[in-house]
Parts: structure tokens; C-alpha cells; sequence
């Protein structure tokens, strides 16, 4: 594993993921203007902004999906590579969950979970139990993964994409608004969940999201961006406390988020069961 | 591929043309136009042929002067009936030697000028067979009377008249754009209609005058009469036989022998009286040409050949064959091509336009004119009838897996790139399941046009369903063309509903519409 860059800016933890004054411009619009990022392993990192303020261009920038106009993007201390076998191999290593899930219709959730595995060469064996520990750890009855996606419900499909995401135990794992097509009772369960799920396994955790009651209860690092530049970067307390422009008190106003503990849990209403 | 059309040209060949084999040799190829007296011609060659211990195939109704011509000259038949004016007006026009200007002097000498030009390429031909089948303009003689109209030259008093003349007539050099020239006729009303549909409009009245030929049985059938050639504008069209040099080669001698004793021995009269057995006694082609043959000839001793029709259902079952043929291997061959195409189409946008254009072009071509195309590369019969329904079926298939790949959900193209799939599996796994109901769309449409198609290969001599419907155009059958068309759109519903079973297995059943319990 190469050694790690160190420079008098980055943190003590080692940058997974790097973006270095990146600018992304789609025809005449520039999603991002000379945005700079460091992702430390281990970290839960929220982007966050309104419609078009270039935090799922970020995202795929941080994936490979696109690659930028100017600037470098560095995946473990090397250089993103932009196709081919060497970006597939990089990609082995992280997850990605995309809003809706993003499954494959025509295979099974099964299917879509091993699809990868299957590609990779692991044994049958392998595969089953790897399932099996996904399965319990997202809460999802095995008996679902026989279905097709089509057959699933809004909060089902997204544990088996979650699981699709975990199958190869990446380091990373990539969330684009994972929870926007859901319904309310069943977002604060995944919430609940993924809390968990992020909290045992340890991963370096991207998302994006433009609800900040939810990046609070997900991520402990939020970034805040608007018009392709990041505004302000900290914790939900330090953002409320040291606002960087009045932007930043706006966005929060208008959400009228309390900032909270990554701790605090939320405690389903009686008699209402997990879907 | 090549197995496959080698395998289709061979069945074609087996199975199409009426033959009855005889001894051994490489048989004698025989081609007839698309109409009675061509076809009525070719059999009492073939007769004679046989009679002389040579076996023989009969590949009739091709469409046109031009499709029989260039299959002499490349070798895919070896004889067919032709006439003398058609040759110097038409065929050989604007080569100098045989072409053009009516042969002055003897017509002996006249002929042998056309002998040698084709001579030079390689063709032999006959001596007058005894009549001349020359054009004429014709009109009922009621119409005729009505109007005061005895010769051509009376019409440019008539400008108001309708014409329909054949398709052949309307484009030859010799045809109407001459003769307009020659009488200075007004008419604007005139179109190109079928021959044999022709006669079925001048007596009706949509028309007013028609092209006959001076031996046409419908003359006597709907009492039309030939206007006088006052002008003196058609040419002797003196009926020969064209064979191709190099015949007494393979077939040997005899075959041409054979030929020859037909010289002379069919007179004007005896023509009309042949056509009209076939076309309004309704006898078929064969036993007409039989019957003269044993007539003129006596038997001598060879063996007549067997002249009952094989019962219906077999001649239904074997036409089905040929057709199913025709449209499976091109379908085949085109989903193997076309697939590829439609996946790199959608790879590479710029070049997927280029290939969606090309495609596309091609289908613009009329069938007929494509069937002609294909007819030096592939000589006739079955390949050049694969290989032009293989052009048409790709459009279809392009387009709709184009069309399937690029409509795939972004967010699921980028899962199965975020997934680090390798290409290759990403398209067998993930993008090709995804298209497959535009695909197998896309195949199913291409398939039931082609059923539709084929028809026309009869024309080119393929054989297929299309045959008893081009038969029964000639001989104004009803019946005939009902047994080719019937058929052809049953057979296309089948076709249809077989793909909706294919379509059962092969798109994947997390795709299909949720079945109502």
C-alpha cells in the first residue's frame, strides 16, 4: 500500500480519498469551481447543499464515474486511474448506493447481491455465508432475496442494494441519497440502521444528501457546499456555533435542525414493526 | 453463413424448379418471363429437351427481360425463349454491332448480324422459331368502334384517351416513349400497369388502350383488336431460343440438337391456339407444351413426362418449406450481424448514426429493385433472395437494439460501472437482458415483414409461397394466388406467435409485465 501524502493541511488520520482543487464543468455550467477535499478512512462524511451545488458531482468524481477538467482526484495516495482494469480494481473497493437502489430488474436481489462475487470467482460456499452475515446485519429475511426488485418494497430494496454494496467488504462506501424515495416511518428506521450498521463496521462513509436532519443522524463530518464551492466544513455543532457566512445560518434555519448527537437514537412508536 | 446459403441454394435447387429428373448429367437450365407464352415456350423446349435424353430444370416467371438476360450471361441459366426485336432494341441497343435501326434487306442477313453479335458473348441463337410476336396497341372493339379508331395514327385525335401499358413498355427505348415520338401522340394519361392486370382494365373501362402482343390469347378472350402499325414503328419480333454457348459442353450435343428441331415449326396460329389452351382453358403449361411436342414429333419413343400435379396439400407443404427457408436463415444471418451492429451503435454515438443511416438507406430501396441488384453476385434462385431479405432484416433489429441499450435507466448503467463489471459481462449480464424485449421486438418485426417479402423472390426464381401467386397473376387464377397469399399471412401470424414464445424465454422474467392472477 503506498505510503500515505502528508502535507501541513491534511489531518493526523491518512486522506482515503482526495480531491485537490478539482473543477468539473458540464457545456456552459461549472459544477465545481477549485473544490479541495480530504476523506480519512474511518470517517462518516456528509455533502451536503441545495439542488445544484455539485455534491453528487463530487461523489462521482470521488468514484471515477466522471473525471475532472482540472485537478487531481486520489484514491489511497494514487492518482484515480480513469478506465480499465486498474479503476475496476479500485472500484472493488468501494460501495455504492444510489437513490431507489439502482438494482438490476431482471435478476433476482440475490443475484444482484453476488453479482460481483460471482464475477470475481468466490466459491458457492463463500458466497452463501457472506450473504447470510449481510442479510442479519441489514435486517433483511433471506427469504426476500429470492424475489425480484420489482417485487420488493422502497425500504427492502435499499438493504439489499446496502448488502450489494458490502458484498466484496469494501473500505469505502459511496450513499447518493439513499433514503430520498422513502416513505417517512420507513426512512427513520433505515436511519436507525445504517446508524448501526456505519458505527460496527468501521467504513469510511460518503454520502449525499440534501437533508441535514439526516446527515446529522448519518455522518459526523458534514461539507457544505453551494454553487460548486464548499462553504463550510465541520461538525453539525461547529457549523451552528461558527457559521462561516450567512449562508450557512440560512441553511440551517431552513431546515430547523437541532443539532444532534450521532448518539441519540430514535425510538419507533408502539406496535409499528420494522418493514 | 456461407453454409448456411450454400445449404439454401442447394434446397432451393432441389426443391424449386418442375423437373422431372431424368438420366444423369448436369441438367439443362431453362428460364421462362413472366408471362404464358414465355413460360409455354420454355416447357416445349424442355420437352424436347427431355425427349432427347437430357435432364432438365425449368426456372419460369422470372420477372422480366433484364433478371432472364443477365442469368444467361452470368451462367445461372443456359436457355430461355427471347425474341428478335427485344434483343436489338433492348438488350444489345447501344452496342453498335445488332442495335438499333430496323434490319433493312433480308432478314436472313439481318439475323446473322444479331447471331454474331451474340456470338461475341458467348450466346447462341436459334433460327426463328416461325412467328412474330410483335406489339401492338390495343383497344376493345367496341371502344374502338365508338371512337372511329382503326389505326395508331387515328389516336391523336383522342387526346383525352387512358393508358395503361406494362411496365416493360413504359421504360424500354422501345417502348411508349418512342412510339409517343414516332405517331406524336397528346395522351398524358398514361400509367404502368401489370400485363396481365391490364386486360382486366381496358374491360372495365379504366383504361382505353393496352400494349397486346400479336399472340396474346386475350384477344380472342376479350374481343380486343391490334390498331394498325400504320407507321410502321414495332419491329419483327421474330421468337428464338438463347442458349449459352459453352451448353454443348456440359449437356453436350443434344441439348441444342434438340433446340433446333423446334425451328420453324410454331406458326402465329399455333401460338395463339397454345395460349389460350394455358391461359383461358386453364391447362397447365406443361401438359399444353406435352401434348404439342407429341403432336408435332410423334413420341419416338421417350418416356412423356408425368403431367398430373402433385396433390395440393404436398405442393402446399413443399412451398412452405422454400418459403420458411428463405425467412429463417436470413433472420438468422441478420441477428448474428445485426446485434453486433446495434451494440457498437450504441458504444460509439457518432459511428452508431453512421451505421443507423447506412441501415436505413438501404431500406429505402424497393425490394424488387434490390432482388435485381444482387442477381450478379449471386446469380438466381434462393442466395440473391437470402441474401436481400438478410439486407432488410437488419434495420429493424439495428435500430432496436440501438434503441433497447440507450434506454436504460442511468442510474442502473451507472450501478453496473460503480460495481466495477468488466465490460464483456456487463453487456451479456446486465445490458443485453435489460434490451432484450426492444430486441426480440425488433427480431419479431423483422421476421413477420420478411414473410411478407419473400413473396417476391418467385420473381427471382426462389421459390416459396410467392410462387402460385405470381402463376396466378399470369394466368388471371384467382384461385392460384389465394393458395400463395393465404398461406403467406397465416404463415406470418405463426411467425408472430412463435416470437411471443421465444420472447417467453428469452427476456428475463423479472422484465415481463406482471401477469394478472
Amino acid at each position: 500500500m503506498p505510503a500515505p501524502a502528508s502535507t501541513p493541511e491534511s489531518p493526523a488520520a491518512p486522506a482515503l480519498v482526495r480531491l485537490e482543487a478539482v473543477s468539473k464543468r458540464f457545456g456552459d455550467v461549472a459544477a465545481l469551481e477549485a473544490v479541495s477535499l480530504d476523506v480519512a478512512a474511518g470517517q462518516t462524511m456528509a455533502l451536503l447543499g441545495p439542488s445544484g451545488c455539485g455534491k453528487t458531482t463530487c461523489l462521482r468524481l470521488m468514484m471515477g464515474l466522471v473525471s475532472p477538467d482540472d485537478g487531481r482526484v486520489s484514491f489511497r495516495g494514487t492518482p484515480l486511474p480513469r478506465e480499465g482494469t486498474a479503476l475496476r480494481a479500485a472500484r472493488a473497493r468501494m460501495g455504492y448506493v444510489v437513490q431507489d437502489g439502482g438494482l438490476f430488474p431482471h435478476l433476482t436481489a440475490l443475484d444482484n447481491v453476488r453479482l460481483m462475487a460471482h464475477t470475481l470467482g468466490w466459491t458457492a460456499a463463500r458466497m452463501r455465508a457472506r450473504v447470510a452475515d449481510l442479510a442479519a446485519l441489514v435486517r433483511l429475511p433471506e427469504a426476500m432475496l429470492a424475489r425480484h426488485p420489482s417485487e420488493l418494497s422502497g425500504g427492502q430494496k435499499q438493504r439489499v442494494a446496502l448488502m450489494r454494496a458490502l458484498m466484496l467488504d469494501p473500505e469505502l462506501l459511496f450513499l447518493d441519497e439513499p433514503l430520498g424515495a422513502l416513505d417517512p416511518l420507513v426512512r427513520a428506521e433505515l436511519q436507525d440502521d445504517l446508524t448501526a450498521i456505519f458505527a460496527r463496521l468501521g467504513k469510511t462513509v460518503v454520502l449525499v444528501t440534501h437533508d441535514l436532519a439526516e446527515a446529522v443522524r448519518l455522518a459526523r463530518e458534514l461539507v457544505l457546499l453551494c454553487d460548486g464551492r464548499i462553504v463550510q466544513q465541520g461538525t453539525a455543532a461547529e457549523l451552528a456555533a461558527r457559521p462561516a457566512s450567512s449562508f450557512v445560518t440560512a441553511f440551517l434555519r431552513a431546515q430547523r435542525a437541532v443539532p444532534w448527537a450521532a448518539s441519540d437514537r430514535v425510538v419507533p412508536p408502539e406496535g409499528i414493526m420494522p418493514p | 453463413m456461407a453454409m448456411a446459403a450454400a445449404l439454401a441454394a442447394s434446397a432451393g435447387v432441389a426443391t424449386w424448379p418442375r423437373d422431372a429428373r431424368a438420366e444423369g448429367g448436369p441438367p439443362l437450365r431453362i428460364a421462362s418471363k413472366a408471362f404464358t407464352e414465355s413460360v409455354v415456350l420454355a416447357e416445349i423446349a424442355a420437352a424436347v429437351a427431355r425427349q432427347a435424353g437430357v435432364s432438365v430444370e425449368h426456372r419460369e416467371g422470372l420477372g422480366g427481360s433484364r433478371v432472364v438476360w443477365n442469368a444467361l450471361l452470368t451462367g445461372a441459366i443456359d436457355v430461355y425463349p427471347e425474341y428478335t426485336g427485344t434483343l436489338r432494341e433492348e438488350l444489345l441497343a447501344g452496342a453498335g454491332e445488332a442495335g438499333g435501326a430496323p434490319p433493312e434487306g433480308p432478314p436472313g442477313e439481318a439475323d446473322r448480324a444479331l447471331s454474331r453479335a451474340l456470338a461475341a458473348r458467348g450466346i447462341g441463337m436459334t433460327a426463328p422459331l416461325g412467328f412474330n410476336n410483335t406489339y401492338a396497341v390495343g383497344m376493345t372493339v367496341a371502344r374502338a368502334r365508338s371512337l372511329g379508331v382503326a389505326r395508331i395514327s387515328d389516336l391523336r385525335s383522342h387526346p383525352a384517351l387512358r393508358f395503361g401499358f406494362s411496365n416493360e413498355v413504359m421504360s424500354r427505348r422501345d417502348g411508349w416513349p418512342a412510339l409517343r415520338r414516332r405517331y406524336d401522340l397528346p395522351q398524358s394519361d398514361v400509367r404502368g400497369l401489370d400485363h396481365d392486370l391490364a386486360y382486366r382494365a381496358l374491360a372495365s373501362g379504366a383504361i382505353d388502350a393496352t400494349d397486346l402482343y400479336t399472340t396474346d390469347a386475350e384477344i380472342r378472350q376479350y374481343g380486343l383488336i391490334a390498331l394498325d402499325d400504320d407507321a410502321r414503328f414495332f419491329r419483327r419480333y421474330d421468337a428464338v431460343f438463347l442458349y449459352r454457348l459453352d451448353v454443348t459442353r456440359r449437356a453436350g450435343a443434344a441439348a441444342v440438337d434438340a433446340l433446333r428441331r423446334l425451328e420453324g415449326r410454331i406458326d402465329a396460329r399455333t401460338m395463339v391456339a397454345l395460349n389460350a389452351r394455358a391461359k383461358l382453358d386453364r391447362v397447365p403449361e406443361t401438359t399444353v407444351a406435352a401434348d404439342f411436342v407429341h403432336a408435332t414429333f410423334g413420341d419416338a419413343g421417350a418416356p412423356r413426362p408425368s403431367v398430373s400435379a402433385p396433390p395440393r396439400w404436398r405442393a402446399l407443404f413443399r412451398l412452405t418449406g422454400e418459403h420458411l427457408l428463405l425467412v429463417g436463415v436470413s433472420l438468422l444471418a441478420a441477428v448474428l450481424v445485426a446485434i453486433p451492429l446495434g451494440v457498437l451503435a450504441a458504444r460509439r454515438p457518432r459511428l452508431g448514426m453512421g451505421v443507423l443511416g447506412a441501415v436505413g438507406i438501404v431500406q429505402t430501396v424497393p425490394t424488387l429493385a434490390l432482388l435485381v441488384f444482387m442477381i450478379p453476385l449471386f446469380g438466381i434462385g434462393a442466395v440473391p433472395a437470402l441474401a436481400a431479405l438478410f439486407v432488410y432484416s437488419l434495420l429493424p433489429i439495428v435500430r432496436n437494439t440501438h434503441a433497447g441499450l440507450t434506454g436504460i435507466p442511468g442510474a442502473l448503467r451507472e450501478s453496473a460501472e460503480a460495481l466495477g463489471l468488466p465490460p464483456g459481462t456487463r453487456l451479456w449480464r446486465i445490458e443485453l437482458p435489460l434490451a432484450s424485449p426492444s430486441i426480440m421486438a425488433g427480431v419479431k418485426s423483422a421476421a413477420v415483414i420478411n414473410v411478407g417479402t419473400a413473396t417476391l423472390g418467385a420473381l427471382i426464381g426462389a421459390g416459396g409461397l410467392g410462387q402460385p401467386i405470381f402463376t396466378g397473376i399470369r394466368l388471371d387464377d384467382l384461385g392460384l394466388i389465394l393458395q400463395g397469399a393465404v398461406p403467406a399471412s397465416l404463415l406470418a401470424l405463426a411467425v408472430q406467435g412463435l416470437f411471443g414464445l421465444v420472447e417467453r424465454l428469452v427476456v428475463p422474467r423479472g422484465l415481463r409485465a406482471p401477469r394478472l392472477r
